[in-house]
């Protein structure tokens, strides 16, 4: 497909997010609530900010895998029994204003939602949602992208990107169904030339040089895998207060829990998100936890992210946007970990016992 | 009254209150959208605050307040004796609630200082789990009613139940409300069971705790990460007991 | 007539906590008529010392689970005249607000489950689901839109958690407080059959003279408020509390008992109707008026129909308060609290009367003394005196010993008693 790119104004910008509203599409994008910021449909595109100052507290993951949600509810009549399904997604839905990273991280929940069976209520909200992304104009303190393979200029995941300019936007189509967010272009939409890869170029260069992370390598992987009993465990992990803060608002995080919530009339199958770091969440039905301590757990969320690949060169499952470090109340950083305990188990072999 | 197409007896409750603010007690009658389904469901043999009706014969006893006077002592032994299943309601029940506070204190003194010449006997406060076996214990100041209707439910038809294992902390990233900790106040969240839907923290309190500690939780840490903040050493002991629902880890 | 009777009620149903009515009556004489309060006595004013102010209103809500409300604004009221602070005006407004949702919650559980089944001949609410459900929707329909109001103002219906020294920590969105509006207007309808129900009650007519006292009306039918006033013809300042309650210990009960002018005095609805029926809204006015209830009313039975005029004053209210709310900037909602040794007093009126709450800090913020002076403790003393009265009057006129049994109970039932708040 020949990439289709072009400059756009601000006023430009909100008027084709008005006419993809004016579509019946379900623009969802950041805004301000309470002085936070996170993803919402919008109702105009005036609430939509264009230009945040850092990333939205939560990853926008939830518009395709909703923090709970129903997969079936029934009532009891006497001794009938009546099922019903959760409707399919109503309208197609626009994911507006996505950070690169977090693009990634949708991808990241496709490979756990997608691949072998597929799960029939996120593929019918994937089917249906568009991408939108944008590219970085500044790194906030707790990104490290770059030193998980990401840049915050990538086009991983996206159908549409933008990028801020010095003036205005860049919008580039980026897949198919990015073209189909088009009808007519609006004529009076401005070209890009080819030299604006140049200015992109620039942009990446400038925002990558703001972080300072230094890179988790690929063959770590193997490193962590094989220190997995290492008693470095126990201090890296000792601070874990296994709040879940990380788990929700990771992008790429798809664990969940099932919940049967019913009474003697009705009730509901949920399926609702959990975190690999409270106590429960393997706990068997015999009783016995294989994870049963709090370094266990958090050890487990680190390796999930870096380690426990198919492939060696698989890409990390930490797409880099930095929340959990930014919001863990006990100050863990996930980078920081992974680097201490490579080098520990470096330094003293694998199997320095826990 | 059918369920699954089986014909089901309405179980026989009885509700009583000891020393508490009988605040629980009213959440029985509230969540209205579903009380009607609710009373249809049970008999309700005995309920002071509500019902002159003094039926004997409760199988379920629900039992509000903290134990704090020789005559509670002997009607919870009472009640324990009639009622197959004895729940406790509420953190008062539970751990003694904010009442246990009052152990912190001289009684002779703290009778003096409220009565005067005249006192009134009163005891150390227990919770009903020091006086008699509890079969099932619903914490919270006030309780959950939709916890309560999930237990009366359990007792009835055998709908399996559990209470959340997980802290406070789950309920506030599930509602979107923003760390507290952030905002620089003190939260119990991360070590307290969760189930209360965390409103405390919604309104931009820290939780206090009030029910009890989550299934395995980082208390050492906790402390630090409350000193690290700042938090005085007095100010973090007096959350914890509040509710009297960490004594014996606190 | 030589007529022996004995009433002896241990633990009166349908009233919040445990108190006994005993009656002695020995060849036709009366020899002993009592209200006591026999409620575990709790102590919080002893455990409200060296609690930190940012845990007082918090211990405060939990010393009655019906009017948590009230006792955490209360207390907020008491630390913030100790700490000299004025609270933003929408604050202000959102706590009345709250305050009003109590004040509904509180009076419609009083009335239809705790009062109604008396009316209706059956031991409480719960067989009027079968015979007359009708009322029962009613009851429920009120109270769950009261509960709501609570919800959306002070965070959840019991114990309040938005509620802060300074001011408050939520501004319910005006999307909630629009849909409340359009719920309180409509529930207009509801009340209008309250009226008619409480109507159709058969009222004992019974009268015993005595003092009533309130808050001060000062810019409407007052629930914050800095002066008290009597029937008798008192008036000082709410922080002179201590002159007004005049608290005693009697030995039958846990719950102190008070007077002012004469032997003993009343608070609550009928105090506060019979004090500032003029600040009424004209709607609520009207509705006391075709029930037969003009001021001053000594007929403690007409507490009941004071409830429900309040019902109807506070619905509209509120009504007024969320226009407010939404036509204006909410601007701050705290204003920045400074601890500082002192004292101050808190009045508020409670759905059962008149709240008071002392408290001394020391510099750290910290409580050194604390005295509370709740509604159902200053109206113990009166309803014990009532039932003398009542007990000769109806004894007089030839009545059952079942029948005066109900009528103690009713009337200790009229002055909708929370008893473990009394003996906090």
């Amino acid at each position: 497909m020949d990439r289709t790119q072009w400059l756009l104004t601000e006023s430009q910008l909100r008027e084709w997010v008005r006419s993809l509203l004016d579509a019946g599409n379900s623009v969802v994008a950041p805004v301000e609530e309470d002085g936070v910021l996170l993803f919402r449909p919008l109702t105009s595109e005036e609430r939509a900010i264009l230009a945040p100052s850092g990333k939205t507290r939560w990853s926008p993951k939830e518009f395709l895998f909703p923090r709970s949600e129903p997969l079936y509810r029934y009532t009891l009549d006497g001794g009938e029994v009546e099922i019903e399904n959760p409707p399919a997604p109503q309208r197609p839905q626009v994911l507006f204003g996505v950070r690169s990273c977090d693009a990634g991280g949708l991808l990241r929940l496709d490979e756990i939602f997608l691949s072998g069976t597929k799960d029939p209520l996120y593929a019918a909200r994937r089917e249906s949602t568009t991408v939108v992304s944008m590219a970085c104009a500044a790194a906030d303190p707790e990104c490290f992208c770059t030193a998980v393979g990401g840049s915050p200029v990538g086009e991983e995941g996206s159908d549409l990107q933008l990028v801020p300019l010095e003036e205005g936007w860049l919008l580039r189509v980026l897949t198919e169904k990015g073209e189909a967010l088009f009808g007519d272009v609006d004529e009076r939409w401005q070209d890009a030339p080819a030299a604006i890869a140049k200015e992109v170029e620039k942009l990446e260069r400038r925002v990558a040089g703001q972080i300072e992370r230094s890179p988790v390598k690929q063959e770590w992987s193997k490193t962590l895998e094989d220190g997995f009993e290492h008693e470095a465990w126990d201090r890296l992990a000792q601070h874990c207060l296994g709040c879940s803060v990380c788990a929700y608002v990771c992008p790429s995080c798809s664990c969940f829990d099932m919940n049967h919530e019913a009474n003697a009339w009705c009730g509901e199958q949920c399926r609702s998100w959990d975190a690999c770091t409270f106590a429960i969440f393997t706990h068997h039905a015999s009783g016995h936890n294989p994870r049963s301590t709090h370094q266990e757990r958090y050890r487990q969320r680190v390796l999930h992210k870096f380690a426990f690949k198919a492939e060696d060169d698989e890409p990390f499952r930490c797409v880099g946007c930095g929340r959990c470090v930014a919001l863990c109340p006990a100050g863990l950083d996930i980078v920081d970990t992974v680097t201490a305990a490579v080098a520990a188990i470096r330094e003293e072999g694998a199997d320095a016992a826990r | 009254m059918k369920y699954l197409g089986i014909e089901s007896q309405r179980p026989k409750i009885g509700v009583f209150d000891f020393t508490g603010c009988e605040g629980c007690q009213l959440q029985l009658a509230n969540k209205e959208e579903t009380l009607a389904a609710f009373l249809s469901c049970i008999d309700v043999v005995c309920f002071r605050e509500i019902s002159s009706a003094s039926g004997e014969g409760f199988t379920i006893a629900l039992v509000e307040g903290a134990i704090s006077r020789e005559d509670e002592v002997e009607r919870i032994r009472w009640i324990r004796e009639q009622a197959e299943v004895l729940v406790a309601l509420g953190s008062c029940a539970c751990f003694g609630g904010v009442n246990r506070l009052k152990n912190d204190f001289d009684l002779d003194e703290a009778n003096r200082e409220v009565y005067g010449d005249q006192p009134k006997p009163t005891l150390p406060v227990r919770a009903i789990n020091e006086v008699v076996p509890v079969d099932l214990e619903i914490p919270g100041c006030p309780v959950s009613k939709a916890e309560v209707e999930r237990v009366v439910q359990h007792l009835i038809w055998e709908v399996p139940f559990r209470f959340p294992a997980y802290p406070v902390c789950l309920e506030c990233k599930q509602r979107y409300t923003v760390c507290v900790f952030e905002m620089g106040e003190l939260c119990l969240g991360p070590i307290t069971r969760a189930g209360c839907d965390a409103p405390c923290p919604a309104a931009g309190l820290g939780c206090w705790g009030c029910r009890g500690p989550a299934q395995e939780t980082n208390f050492e840490e906790f402390l630090s990460v409350a000193r690290e903040r700042g938090f005085s050493e007095d100010e973090i002991v007096d959350r914890l007991a509040f509710f009297g629902g960490f004594r014996g880890i606190a | 007539m030589s007529r022996q009777v004995t009433v002896d009620v241990r633990h009166l149903t349908r009233v919040e906590g445990h108190g006994n009515i005993l009656v002695r009556i020995k060849d036709g004489k009366l020899e002993e008529a009592r209200w006591d309060v026999v409620e575990t006595p709790r102590f919080f004013e002893v455990m409200f010392k060296g609690k930190d102010f940012r845990s007082v209103p918090l211990l405060a809500a939990r010393i009655c689970g019906i009017c948590s409300i009230s006792h955490c604004l209360t207390s907020l009221a008491a630390t913030e005249n100790a700490f000299q602070l004025v609270i933003p005006k929408t604050a202000a407004k959102v706590r009345l607000l709250a305050k009003h949702g109590e004040t509904l919650q509180s009076h419609l559980l009083h009335l239809f489950f705790l009062a109604m089944p008396d009316f209706l001949g059956v031991p409480s609410v719960l067989p009027l689901l079968e015979t007359n459900p009708k009322a029962v929707e009613i009851a429920i329909r009120l109270k769950g839109l009261a509960n709501r109001l609570c919800e959306v103002t002070a965070g959840r219906t019991t114990h309040p958690v938005s509620l802060r020294v300074g001011g408050v920590t939520v501004m319910p969105c005006s999307d909630e407080l629009l849909d409340l509006r359009g719920e309180l207007e409509h529930s207009l309808d509801d009340l209008a059959a309250t009226v008619d129900l409480v109507k159709s009650f058969e009222l004992p007519e019974f009268v015993r003279e005595t003092e009533f006292v309130s808050l001060k009306a000062e810019d409407g039918y007052p629930f914050f408020g800095d002066r008290v006033i009597s029937t008798d013809g008192v008036e000082c300042d709410a922080a002179n509390y201590l002159e007004v309650a005049n608290e005693y210990v009697d030995a039958n009960n846990t719950s102190k008992w008070t007077h002012l002018s004469r032997g003993s005095y009343v608070v609550g609805a009928l105090a506060r109707f019979n004090n500032n029926h003029e600040f009424l809204h004209p709607e609520a006015t009207r509705v006391a008026r075709e029930m037969n209830l003009e001021p001053v009313c000594h007929n403690p039975f007409m507490c009941n129909v004071a409830q429900l005029v309040e019902c109807i004053h506070c619905t509209h209210e509120a009504m007024d308060l969320i226009d407010e709310l939404i036509a204006t900037q909410p601007g701050e909602l705290t204003a920045p609290v400074e601890p500082k040794s002192g004292q101050g007093v808190g009045a508020v009126e409670a759905p059962r009367g008149i709240l008071f709450h002392d408290y001394e800090y020391n510099h750290e913020g910290r409580i050194v003394r604390a005295n509370c002076v709740v509604p159902t403790t200053q109206n113990n003393a009166n309803i014990h005196r009532d039932l003398s009265s009542l007990v000769t009057y109806f004894v007089k006129q030839g009545i059952s010993d079942e029948a005066l049994e109900l009528k103690c109970s009713m009337l200790v039932r009229s002055y909708d008693p929370c008893i473990s708040c009394s003996v906090h």
